[in-house]
């Protein structure tokens, strides 16, 4: 029950060093996340999963438990989003251990540059308050992103929605709701 | 646009110092493109003094300072890491110029290029150019162009290679 972060070298730094290959795949459905720093005040973690390119975004101090706090935090925004607590509740218990690696995917790099300067934008223009990042997350979930499809409407909720449908579909042995 | 990018390399170097940047001449003497790249000279009264290394093409230009090209006011001295410097060639160099959304740092790293016999030559900390990955990623991600979608990807190749990411 594994899920593994990939950090830039700032998110490294601070939180741990990465784990050598080859990697244990992550077990949850949403597959590896990507993690960068913000030097904001005071500092925060930014959150970018590969699969959806959903963003969470979360204090970073202390930064030695920021992986453990993150299945909250992420959960805490899925449920501000109205993604199903029973998606919400596998995941999180899929996330019991974290794994440090070093970034591989320059397209989610470039997803997550993007949405710290819509994040700083939004909040220059008073748009989202830097303090309520629960908000700005769900904020940035619903912006376009270049590479997600026009099926998934361009953004991550989109492409979010879509797979949590596909993956209640898919397994019959979801409790209904 | 040319007089803007020499203003960008000029205003991010000292006042009082000459420098070959990676601006290049747009002179095309005999209709051929010159192959040169601009010199430019920050004077003290304000004025930048620029001239071709090749074609000897010259200019001074005033009246730049506050302009949206005068980067002299940016400051970097939040960015962390060693100095180090990466050689590009010219046409990846052009890919990574013509990124719009950098941070100061990044900014300050293109500014600064400057142009060798080998390619351009780039200066920084590693922390600078650890973003300015993530800048020209995030260009490549909407680039529509193929052709400078791979550039972007080979000059995230070498910065990549440069900071020992692969």
């Amino acid at each position: 029950m594994v899920f593994t972060v990939r950090g830039t070298k700032k998110f490294l730094d601070r939180v741990g060093r990465p784990a050598a290959d080859p990697l244990p795949s992550s077990s949850t459905v949403l597959g590896d996340w990507y993690g960068n720093v913000l030097f904001w005040r005071p500092q925060v973690a930014v959150f970018v999963n590969v699969t959806t390119f959903m963003p969470v975004l979360m204090p970073l101090a202390p930064s030695t438990s920021v992986l453990a706090r993150f299945p909250a935090a992420m959960a805490e925004v899925f449920a501000t989003l109205g993604i199903d607590p029973r998606f919400v509740a596998s995941e999180t218990s899929a996330m019991q251990s974290a794994v440090l690696a070093k970034t591989a995917s320059r397209q989610v790099l470039g997803v997550m540059n993007e949405f710290v300067f819509m994040a700083e934008h939004a909040i220059d223009a008073r748009r989202c308050d830097a303090d309520d990042l629960i908000g700005l997350s769900v904020w940035l979930a619903d912006t376009i992103v270049g590479p997600i499809s026009k099926d998934d409407g361009y953004t991550p909720l989109g492409a979010l929605q879509r797979l949590v449908a596909a993956t209640l579909d898919a397994d019959d042995g979801w409790p209904r709701e | 646009m040319q007089l803007a990018a020499i203003v960008r390399s000029a205003s991010a170097h000292r006042v009082g110092s000459g420098v070959t940047t990676a601006v290049r001449c747009t002179k095309r003497p005999g209709r051929r493109p010159c192959d040169g790249f601009v010199m430019v000279f920050g004077r003290t009264n304000g004025e930048i003094a620029w001239s071709c290394d090749v074609c000897g093409d010259e200019g001074v230009i005033t009246g730049w300072r506050g302009s949206w090209a005068d980067v002299s006011g940016l400051d970097d001295g939040y960015v962390v890491g060693d100095e180090l410097t990466v050689m590009l060639s010219r046409e990846v160099f052009d890919a990574i110029r013509g990124v719009l959304l950098l941070d100061a740092a990044c900014e300050l790293v293109v500014a600064r290029a400057q142009g060798t016999s080998a390619g351009v030559l780039l200066a920084g900390r590693v922390g600078a150019f650890e973003e300015l990955i993530g800048y020209v990623a995030a260009e490549s991600n909407v680039e529509s162009d193929r052709r400078r979608v791979r550039r972007l990807d080979e000059a995230c190749t070498v910065l990549e290679a440069t900071l020992g990411h692969r």
